[in-house]
């Protein structure tokens, strides 16, 4: 089942295309990084997976169908900046969530946010940042959504707020096996939790794909200056000294030069080396059916 | 649904409960004070103005602001279900005003005869209802224009106001020519409350229109 799945998919915002040719296929159960420079259009993408933004051109689906109405009971969603009403106790925010969700979890919420020491007669506009996201997590995760996307849920938190965030998500997704899209500029805290890369770029995917696989379809290829590594393989990135020559390459097959040493990479140093050449791309090719879709 | 909308509406309820008390106690006044006879029916046409400010303009503004819409849309209910139930509750609200005030203005207020120019004109019939429906009307499209609460707020003022001034004109006009009896004039307000729920009906369809269809910022 594909959970996320997207077709020639723009949004513009007055002259300026926030989003332009997005293809896109999420399967369930992934927990998806999607991490690129700002202003790539990471914020519009959750925004028109959750129904918020409509699309300008082509198409979003989740779980095949476009994600309003009905739709929605399966999407959970946290902004950026943790929108919650100031005015409402955390227990009112657990029973809003109650109302308007058929499958909410209250007891399932309530229970976490005690462990968390949130109390529950709290007014929300006193609580801490670590708090206020704690709450607005908490309740995404409470609607028992089979999607949930949330826009960099770790800002402006500490490290121990993150790692309890982090922690709190993870079990959650162990419990209902649900999909997960959210977005960090915190690259090396997504490689621990994460296991699919999207990648965008100037609005489109850059980079798409299994964690696992694209760390091992690259490699740091190191070497003399002067000399180029044999092999099937395509440069990324490259770093000159005097001495030697260091290249950031995705592999087609492994490289057999004695002169050159293969360097396993940390998804950072892929994710940054593609962002250094925005115009390289990587991903699995849009199906036809999805093209057909969107003429 | 409705229980968010009510919660979200308790302030604005307590305000009410306010004008309740003051009106209470200035016809209470008018009662013991025969002086002051016709004040409350007098003061009365500033209250269109306060349903359009305080119950209409904040409606969807106050959700743009402060971002709660981000959180209110993406539940399991539509935009328009959502829409519909902050409009119910102020409506209700705007309504239940209206018929206390004008109850009370009328249990007060001596025997009169119904004229076009007299103070008790707004405060019979539909049409102090319809000026309800109209005022917060007016709010909610301009919240829902402008996505600014202080700004919707000033607007609706000022429109409210305006259409009150046009009403005026309007109803003088029409008694020059028809010349109303205390008999007939449910017709002239028939007309003026039939006409102010159609352009309420029509500002309320915008208004759902731009908050349920158009994209938020």
């Amino acid at each position: 089942m594909i959970a996320l799945e997207a077709a020639g998919l723009g949004k513009r915002y007055r002259d300026t295309w926030a989003l332009r040719e997005v293809f896109l296929s999420v399967p369930q159960g992934r927990v998806v990084a999607l991490v690129g420079p700002n202003g790539a259009g990471k914020s519009t993408l959750m925004r028109v997976a959750v129904g918020l933004s409509r699309p300008t051109t082509g198409r979003l689906r989740v779980f095949g169908e476009e994600p309003y109405g009905e739709t929605l009971e399966r999407v959970a969603y946290v902004a950026q900046d943790k929108p919650l009403y100031d005015e409402f106790t955390v227990g009112e925010m657990i029973r809003v969530g109650e109302r308007l969700n058929p499958r909410f979890d209250a007891k399932g919420a309530t229970r976490r946010l005690n462990d968390l020491n949130v109390p529950g007669r709290a007014r929300v506009h006193t609580l801490s940042g670590g708090q206020r996201a704690q709450v607005a997590i908490t309740l995404a995760v409470a609607k028992r959504a089979d999607l949930i996307v949330l826009d960099e849920p770790l800002a402006s938190l500490d490290p121990l707020a993150r790692h309890e965030v982090m922690e709190g998500l993870m079990m959650a997704v162990a419990d209902t096996g649900m999909t997960v899209l959210l977005s960090s500029h915190v690259i090396a805290e997504l490689e621990e939790v994460c296991d699919h890369l999207v990648l965008l770029s100037r609005g489109r995917v850059q980079v798409a794909g299994d964690i696992e696989e694209i760390l091992q379809g690259h490699r740091l290829l190191v070497g003399p200056a002067g000399t180029v590594p044999g092999g099937s393989y395509e440069v990324i990135g490259e770093h000159r000294t005097e001495r030697q020559t260091s290249l950031l390459a995705r592999l087609s097959d492994p490289v057999h030069d004695p002169r050159w040493t293969a360097r396993e990479l940390s998804l950072q140093d892929v994710v940054l080396g593609y962002m250094r050449s925005p115009d390289v791309t990587h991903y699995p090719p849009p199906v036809l059916a999805e093209r057909g879709d969107v003429a | 649904m409705s229980w968010l909308a009510f919660r979200q509406h308790r302030g604005r309820m307590i305000g009410m409960g306010l004008i309740f008390v003051l009106w209470g106690g200035l016809c209470g006044m008018e009662l013991y004070a025969p002086v002051l006879s016709g004040m409350s029916a007098m003061v009365f046409a500033y209250i269109p103005l306060v349903f359009g400010v305080f119950l209409g303009a904040p409606i969807v503004s106050r959700e743009y602001e402060r971002g709660t819409h981000q959180f209110a849309w993406t539940q399991s209910v539509s935009r328009s279900q959502w829409f519909l139930w902050q409009v119910v509750v102020a409506l209700s609200l705007a309504l239940a005003t209206t018929a206390y005030i004008s109850t009370l203005v009328g249990f007060v207020t001596p025997e009169f005869t119904l004229e076009v120019d007299s103070v008790m004109y707004p405060l019979t019939g539909s049409v102090p209802y319809a000026w309800a429906v109209f005022a917060v009307a007016t709010g909610l499209l301009w919240s829902a224009i402008t996505r600014r609460t202080t700004v919707a707020m000033a607007a609706a003022f000022f429109g409210v106001a305006a259409s009150q001034f046009i009403a005026e004109g309007m109803r003088n006009r029409s008694e020059a020519v028809s010349h109303w009896t205390a008999a007939d004039i449910w017709i002239l307000q028939s007309v003026e409350a039939g006409i102010l729920v159609a352009i309420a009906g029509v500002m309320g369809l915008a208004a759902w229109w731009l908050t349920a269809r158009r994209d938020p910022a």
